[in-house]
């Protein structure tokens, strides 16, 4: 390419990666500045110095902390058991052949066109049955295992798991869970990185189920906590923009932490899928 | 896509056993690990999924408000449901506000990812900032767009204003709303989209370029004649994942809009007309029967959807054999 | 089963109750482990989740204007006649303590605050455009809708890019809110002659024909505020409304900076409330009688006045708006005694049936009147397309045959 095109191009990746990160920049001027600011015409394009006051508001009139250490506690158990739950099955699905082994897997197709979260009004009253309203249970439970996660993955070890590696095994007397553990898991840490953030991802920013059954307000997540903060709140806009960029840093640090190795995985996901 | 074919060929065969019942009940026996691994799905699906939507059927069969007693209406509410304007407006809404925001971030996306693949320095700090907002809450970020589009104290109209574009009433508007919502989903998803194309674009064999380059190709006959029909399997994986979204748009309508989908209900999705039915109206039978509507469009939208990829997939082995 | 077994629970929502009372009702009832609990999101959506599923509910709720939506289902509640109510009713607003009530004479909730709607207005920025600007002069020239309205047409062409209407729906909502009928009988019967209706629908679009309007109707929170409004308050581009008194703590909030500037006055049209709580006790609480006693406590009139002077709850009952404490001059409205003002349109606020579909029905009305106002939609298609979708709505649910 020539000196002239390639300045271009990355002249116009930049200018698309400004375009990208402004709304994080306008997050954070907000959150700096106080609200008569923010309404001010023209406005403040600058970070104020607000920031601590607002963020301090903040803590002290939400549970930020309880939030945050509940949407951990739901990320992380419901993550952990969907990676084992899937990989699993789909590590069984992949490599072995039993009596309706192909019809369950058809069933498990099929259940992609289920519209689950449709029946919220019921799931919930299944929650109220037991016992689990209100409850972090009534999060990490349903969504332990899923169809998308076994799919994606059973396509993956289809490729990645070849059928003499299997073998090897079964000679040196591995048991069907040995073999999943030393053979299959390890083959398949790729696809478990991108179902891994997958799922952390989703449960952490989920909105509309968590809605729905956490009634109590000690027992609710960051996303909750967050709309709570802007419906009941509005009124010092200042202070909750402080909350929304409070509430976006963990997983972003998150994020940027293993941020290489996470894209890598999500693109090499999605071409084996 | 390049396991399809282990479906029909079993990778461990088991021979079939003479029919012996002790042979057999011991060969069930053995299998039981598989059972047992398979199992976890089928049990939380049958609970927490298939349960609960047999019941939405017969409480689409019901007027209940969640509380007093259930009343048997029969189709009532379906009747109701294939004459109800709204319904069919956020059917409406959906679909164009899915195209509005698809077409746009596949190219987009598409633009990105060429870039990236020309060496350009500070690559990977380039695709960490264009994946960002997709790990961002959308409950956060709707907040974000919300003052970034309000037509008071915006900073878009303000920056429109700058240039003499004029206000846009982006939040009062109906075709504002609709832009509003692609352009956060666009945000969105853009930079996914763009890592994933790159990946494809990055798998691509280098040998196929070399004879383009020999031909005496231009760049921009190899990008639509080569490039472009080689990565269709990644561009039809990315299709199906927006298209899985696209149909159930609610966060952003709801936080930015509120229940109701704002002046015209122009931001009201299908999804969202559920939730308000269901849970801030507490017509729970309606909303159940509305689910069964939203089932169906879901369902034609996947035949559709799947039948698009059937058929390339075809094209794509004879583009390859011509590219070779 | 309740929330918190063994506890007193309380729900309220976040602006609902004086922290400080609770705060004193927590240390004066620790024998009966009463514990407010501050609900996350919509309390009716909770509320409700919790009656359909049984499950988590609290001992004693706070319950919105749309009480009636639970008189069907009062065998979930607690008749506080039972419990030495009737008593207390002489205490309290007729109108209100009567809205608490179902027809056969269970009463579910006990009163908290009102919403008598009042004109707010911009004292400084009248003055300075050389129109009436002190509260009496203000209310004697705008006393019917209509003079309202020239009123506006003088402050457009003396202040351009100023308005003295929010939006079409305000016209729309307090013009019902001054009718002594609304949408139902108390029977729940359907009026069929919705003549005032038309009435408050063509005044809302008289009001956006005469350019009159600011059309923020669209722009609302899932709280149901606008943030563009606040942007205006703050920018003296709204320079007055009609507002229920509970609006006043959301100006104080979001335009600190307009404190002193404000005055309030008797509204145009004549008297109404808009809005306005109840306490109730579930029938899941296992002491219903200290549940009640708890309620009379926290609603007697010094606590009711604390509610005012902390988040600007109007009380329902009159003693309370007597209490010196809050009658005194206040500084946010320029030495005014906003409360009086109030109070003296509360006095005149008669009885009118809330049914539970009244905002269902307002909502339709005033979600066509934005299409109306933002979207420029013909009125009188609006008109037929809210009433249609009304009466579609009523018949699926059984109201009407």
């Amino acid at each position: 390419m020539s000196t002239r095109g390639r300045f271009l191009t990355y002249a116009a990746l930049l200018v698309g990666a400004a375009i990208t990160l402004f709304p994080y920049y306008w997050l954070a001027v907000m959150a700096s500045n106080t609200t008569p600011d923010i309404y001010s015409s023209p406005p403040k394009l600058v970070f104020g110095d607000q920031l601590f006051h607002n963020i301090g508001e903040v803590f002290s009139r939400i549970d930020f902390f309880g939030s945050l250490l509940n949407t951990l506690v739901v990320a992380v158990v419901t993550t952990v058991a969907v990676l084992f739950f899937d990989s699993l099955a789909a590590f069984t699905f992949a490599k072995y052949t039993f009596p309706g082994s192909k019809i369950l897997f058809g069933i498990l197709l099929a259940t992609f066109v289920v519209p689950t979260q449709l029946a919220a009004i019921p799931q919930f009253s299944l929650m109220a049955d037991l016992g689990w309203v209100g409850s972090l249970k009534a999060l990490i439970v349903p969504a332990a295992a899923n169809a998308f996660g076994i799919f994606w993955m059973r396509q993956y070890a289809a490729g990645a798991l070849p059928d003499e590696l299997l073998d090897a095994a079964r000679i040196d007397g591995c048991g069907f869970f040995r073999t999943y553990l030393h053979v299959g898991l390890p083959v398949l840490r790729p696809a478990l990185a991108f179902l891994g953030i997958f799922t952390f991802v989703n449960v952490w920013n989920d909105f509309l189920w968590p809605l729905v059954v956490l009634i109590d307000s000690r027992h609710i997540t960051l996303q909750l906590a967050l709309a709570q903060l802007n419906g009941l709140y509005v009124t010092d806009y200042s202070v909750v923009m402080a909350g929304t960029l409070v509430a976006i840093v963990p997983l972003i640090i998150i994020f940027l932490f293993g941020a290489r190795h996470f894209i890598r995985n999500i693109a090499a996901g999605a071409l084996k899928g | 896509m390049t396991a399809t074919s282990d479906l029909d060929t079993p990778a461990t065969a088991v021979p079939r056993p003479p029919a012996e019942d002790a042979a057999r009940r011991r060969r069930r026996w053995r299998h039981l690990p598989q059972y047992v691994a398979v199992s976890p799905f089928f049990i939380l699906f049958a609970v927490f999924g298939l349960y609960p939507v047999f019941y939405s059927l017969y409480l689409s069969l019901q007027r209940w408000d969640g509380v007093g007693p259930m009343k048997f209406v029969g189709l009532e509410n379906f009747r109701y449901l294939l004459t109800d304007s709204q319904f069919w407006d956020s059917i409406a809404n959906t679909l164009i506000i899915w195209v509005m925001s698809t077409v746009p971030m596949t190219v987009l996306a598409l633009l990105i990812a060429l870039g990236l693949n020309s060496s350009v320095r500070f690559k990977g700090a380039l695709r960490v900032a264009y994946f960002m907002p997709n790990v961002t809450s959308i409950v956060a970020m709707s907040l974000v767009f919300g003052s970034i589009f309000s037509g008071e104290f915006g900073i878009l109209n303000w920056i429109l204003d700058l240039f003499g574009l004029g206000h846009v009433p982006w939040l009062t508007d109906p075709w504002g709303i609709r832009c509003a919502i692609a352009i956060m989903i666009i945000w969105r998803w853009t930079g996914y989209n763009a890592i994933i194309f790159l990946a494809g674009l990055q798998a691509l064999p280098t040998d196929v370029y070399e004879a383009a380059r020999v031909d005496g190709a231009s760049p921009v006959q190899t990008f639509f004649r080569i490039t472009l029909p080689l990565l269709r399997p990644v561009l039809l994986f990315s299709l199906v994942m927006s298209a899985i979204g696209g149909l159930q748009i609610f966060t952003e309508s709801q936080v930015l809009l509120g229940d109701r989908g704002g002046p015209g209900g122009a931001g009201l999705t299908m999804v969202l007309y559920f939730y308000g039915t269901a849970f801030a109206d507490n017509d729970f039978g309606y909303g159940a029967a509305i689910a069964w509507g939203i089932f169906v469009v879901v369902v034609l939208f996947s035949i559709l959807n799947w039948r698009l990829v059937q058929r390339p997939e075809r094209g794509r082995v004879t583009t390859k054999e011509d590219a070779r | 089963m309740t929330a918190n077994p063994g506890h007193l629970t309380f729900w309220y929502t976040y602006n609902g109750f004086s922290e400080n009372v609770l705060k004193a009702a927590r240390k004066r009832f620790a024998a009966d482990k009463f514990v407010p609990s501050q609900v996350s999101g919509d309390l009716t959506q909770r509320l409700l989740a919790a009656l359909a599923g049984g499950a988590y509910l609290p001992d004693i709720t706070m319950i919105g204007d749309n009480i009636s939506r639970y008189f069907g289902d009062s065998d979930r509640f607690v008749n506080m006649n039972d419990h030495g109510a009737r008593e207390l009713a002489g205490g309290y607003l007729p109108w209100k303590w009567h809205a608490g009530a179902t027809p056969d004479g269970f009463q579910l909730g006990f009163p908290i605050d009102i919403g008598p709607a009042a004109l707010y207005y911009r004292h400084d920025i009248f003055e300075k455009a050389g129109l009436p600007s002190e509260p009496d002069d203000v209310a004697a020239a705008v006393p019917t809708w209509e003079k309202y309205f020239t009123f506006g047409e003088r402050i457009r062409d003396k202040l351009p890019g100023r308005y003295l209407i929010t939006d079409t729906k305000t016209v729309f909502t307090y013009s019902m809110a001054q009718e002594r009928r609304k949408y139902f009988t108390p029977e729940n019967t359907y009026l069929d002659d919705q003549s005032h209706v038309r009435l408050a629908w063509d005044r809302a679009v008289e009001a956006f024909g005469r350019r009159l309007t600011a059309g923020f109707g669209g722009s609302q929170t899932a709280g149901g505020q606008s943030v563009d409004r606040h942007a205006a308050w703050n920018t003296g581009q709204e320079v007055s409304l009609v507002n229920a008194s509970w609006i006043t703590g959301e100006i104080k909030q979001s335009a600190p900076g307009t404190a002193g500037k404000w005055r309030v006055c008797a509204p145009p049209g004549g008297p109404g409330n808009q809005g306005g709580s109840f306490l109730a006790i579930t029938a899941a609480c296992p002491d219903p009688q200290a549940a009640f006693d708890i309620i009379s406590w926290l609603q007697n009139p010094a606590n009711q006045a604390a509610n005012y002077a902390e988040i600007g709850l109007f009380p329902s009952g009159p003693a309370a708006a007597d209490d010196e404490r809050i009658t005194a001059p206040d500084p946010f409205f320029g030495g005014q005694s906003a409360v009086r003002v109030f109070a003296d349109i509360a006095d005149q606020v008669k009885y009118a049936y809330f049914s539970p579909w009244d905002i269902t029905l307002s909502d339709t009305y005033t979600d066509e009147l934005t299409n109306v106002e933002l979207g420029g939609k013909d009125p009188e298609r609006a008109w037929r397309d809210a009433r249609n979708r009304i009466e579609r709505l009523l018949r699926r649910q059984g109201v009407l045959s």
